[in-house]
């Protein structure tokens, strides 16, 4: 009865809910883009992807001397262009919590809509996945022209890439809503937590680099994250190859199978500690703290 | 000797400034963890990239002290440049106006403090990343080292002052336009590698930013590696930061002025959210 009364005051038909995904997702987007012109915060937000792809490409260039047709630079590109979408997902979503509470001290007032607080963020990351989806984009044409990087086409996986692509944005999503729920109940250390998460993932993962270069300890770690995984299957779709030997020996239906059950470890847990601290958040009175952004 | 009236205000106007971000920033200890360890983070990627292409030893370490200089550009970009907007969004820039001192004062202090926070966060960074990652240093000359890095901050300092008044007519933009300035800067400015690999004009252009022609000159400096990636000699390159400093102060002055009375024309001083 209780749960019924919530889904209804909360606005709990499918109708309902897409209504406040629809426009949660607008509202994202005007957040996320600070309704900046179309252009210019087309501009803001290419000039920093492209920047770090550069700097990757002239660390590159200055060491080997060779062509950027290299198969390791090219795994390096692709890593390294669909790495952005887990820094910028997952920090979207998290970071609207720190956002809303605290700058524009609104979260209390989501909190008292008909919207639920899951939808909302939600929202605030598809408006993340469709301006990572263009700076990716571009990023992958700078890379075929005029960097020259080179994929072979007619043998492209699409079937695993587009199986593999949706699963991986959907595991970042909950990996931001499992740091939102810690971002609702951290105070002054919240800031740290996304940006830190990510960068940690950005070494970890292995975006840039064979994982076998990082300490036997660390790689036990890169083995124990989805996104490890989702990479190295995006590569192997698009390119064929591996980028790292420690998975060469792997066949593709067994990374695969890793990558789906780690994705529902952290899908589950993503979903439950944030809806653990949003009731700890609710309870303690955090929902409306002032600590300082 | 007394210290005319107008100078002692100015000077404590300066202290009184950084003082909170002397004192203040490190108030909460915990912070320095996240905070020296982020710029780990964020060059170990970098050093494991020259690593899996065997690169010489040299490029993890100029890997290192880039990715230490990274915290006094952040510090520029958002406690500097965009400050004024924050202060704006807290409601005390106008109290900044109103107080009977030069806001040249109050962002030399922020600039003060600032140098000061940034020093502690660099060092970690150099600390532990030498630590982690085996950095050998090969200081032929610490004399010219310690007057490259102090000529860099005054000159770096000095634009951060040009980027706050220039800022100082932002809403909301401040924030994209902080983020917009941060990754471009490590790019041109090679904070991950030598800038002269960006090719000879570009990397001239890109000097014009202090740390460019003080992070080339620092890993010449410090390091043993191939003489040919620096991008000009040392000494000449101490020289142009010689230059650079007076010509920043004098613009931030000139800017300063002018935007301040642009904004009060406006009446943007007090808005908020906007």
């Amino acid at each position: 009865m209780a749960v019924t009364l919530e889904a209804s005051r909360r606005g709990g038909s499918l109708k309902e809910i897409w209504n406040q995904f629809k426009q949660a997702s607008r509202l994202g987007w005007l957040i996320e883009s600070n309704w900046a012109d179309p252009f210019v915060f087309a501009v803001y937000s290419l000039i920093r992807p492209l920047s770090t792809a550069l700097i990757l490409v002239f660390m590159y260039l200055v060491v080997v001397r060779g062509s950027t047709s290299n198969p390791f630079f090219v795994h390096l590109y692709i890593g390294n262009a669909f790495f952005m979408y887990a820094g910028r997902v997952m920090m979207g979503i998290s970071y609207a919590i720190i956002d809303d509470r605290e700058h524009y001290e609104m979260l209390k007032y989501i909190y008292i809509s008909p919207l639920r607080i899951f939808v909302f963020l939600l929202g605030r990351g598809v408006a993340q996945v469709i301006a990572t989806t263009i700076s990716v984009l571009i990023i992958l044409l700078l890379g075929l022209w005029p960097l020259g990087i080179r994929i072979p086409w007619g043998s492209v996986n699409w079937m695993l890439f587009l199986v593999s692509f949706p699963l991986g944005i959907v595991t970042i999503s909950f990996m931001g809503y499992l740091l939102a729920g810690l971002v609702l109940v951290l105070a002054r250390h919240a800031w740290p937590i996304a940006e830190g998460v990510a960068a940690v993932l950005y070494v970890v993962s292995g975006a840039i680099f064979p994982i076998d270069v990082l300490p036997g300890w660390v790689q036990v770690i890169s083995r124990a994250i989805p996104l490890t995984y989702w990479l190295e299957l995006l590569r192997r779709s698009l390119l064929g190859s591996s980028f790292s030997p420690a998975f060469n020996s792997m066949a593709t239906w067994e990374l695969f199978l890793w990558f789906l059950g780690l994705t529902l470890l952290f899908g589950v847990s993503g979903y439950l500690v944030f809806q653990r601290m949003n009731r700890v958040a609710r309870q303690r009175g955090m929902i409306d703290q002032i600590t300082g952004y | 000797m007394r210290v005319p009236p107008s100078l002692e205000l100015f000077l404590r106007a300066i202290v009184g400034r950084a003082y909170p971000r002397i004192v203040g920033a490190n108030r909460e200890l915990s912070w320095l963890i996240p905070e020296s360890v982020l710029p780990i983070l964020g060059l170990a990627a970098y050093v494991y990239v020259y690593r899996a292409m065997k690169a010489p030893a040299e490029f993890v370490g100029y890997v290192v002290l880039g990715g230490a200089m990274t915290a006094y550009w952040l510090n520029i970009l958002w406690s500097m440049a965009s400050q004024f907007y924050w202060e704006k969004e807290t409601a005390n820039l106008q109290l900044y106006i109103m107080a009977p001192v030069s806001p040249m004062a109050i962002l030399l202090g922020m600039g003060i403090g600032g140098l000061f926070s940034s020093t502690i966060r660099a060092g970690a960074a150099i600390f532990l990343g030498s630590l982690l990652f085996g950095v050998t240093y090969q200081v032929a000359n610490l004399g010219l080292v310690l007057l490259v890095f102090f000529l860099s901050m005054v000159a770096l300092y000095g634009m951060g002052m040009l980027l706050a008044s220039l800022f100082l007519l932002s809403g909301r933009e401040a924030w994209n336009l902080s983020n917009a300035l941060q990754e471009p800067v490590y790019l041109f400015s090679g904070f991950y590698f030598p800038v002269k690999s960006l090719g000879f004009w570009a990397a001239a252009a890109a000097s014009i930013i202090p740390l460019t022609l003080g992070l080339d000159a620092m890993r010449q400096l410090m390091f043993l590696g191939d003489p040919t990636l620096g991008f000009l000699f040392p000494w000449i390159e101490c020289g142009i930061l010689l230059l650079l400093c007076p010509v920043f102060l004098y613009l931030s002055k000139g800017a300063l002025d002018k935007m301040e009375r642009a904004a009060r024309i406006k009446g943007t001083l007090s808005l908020r959210w906007q």
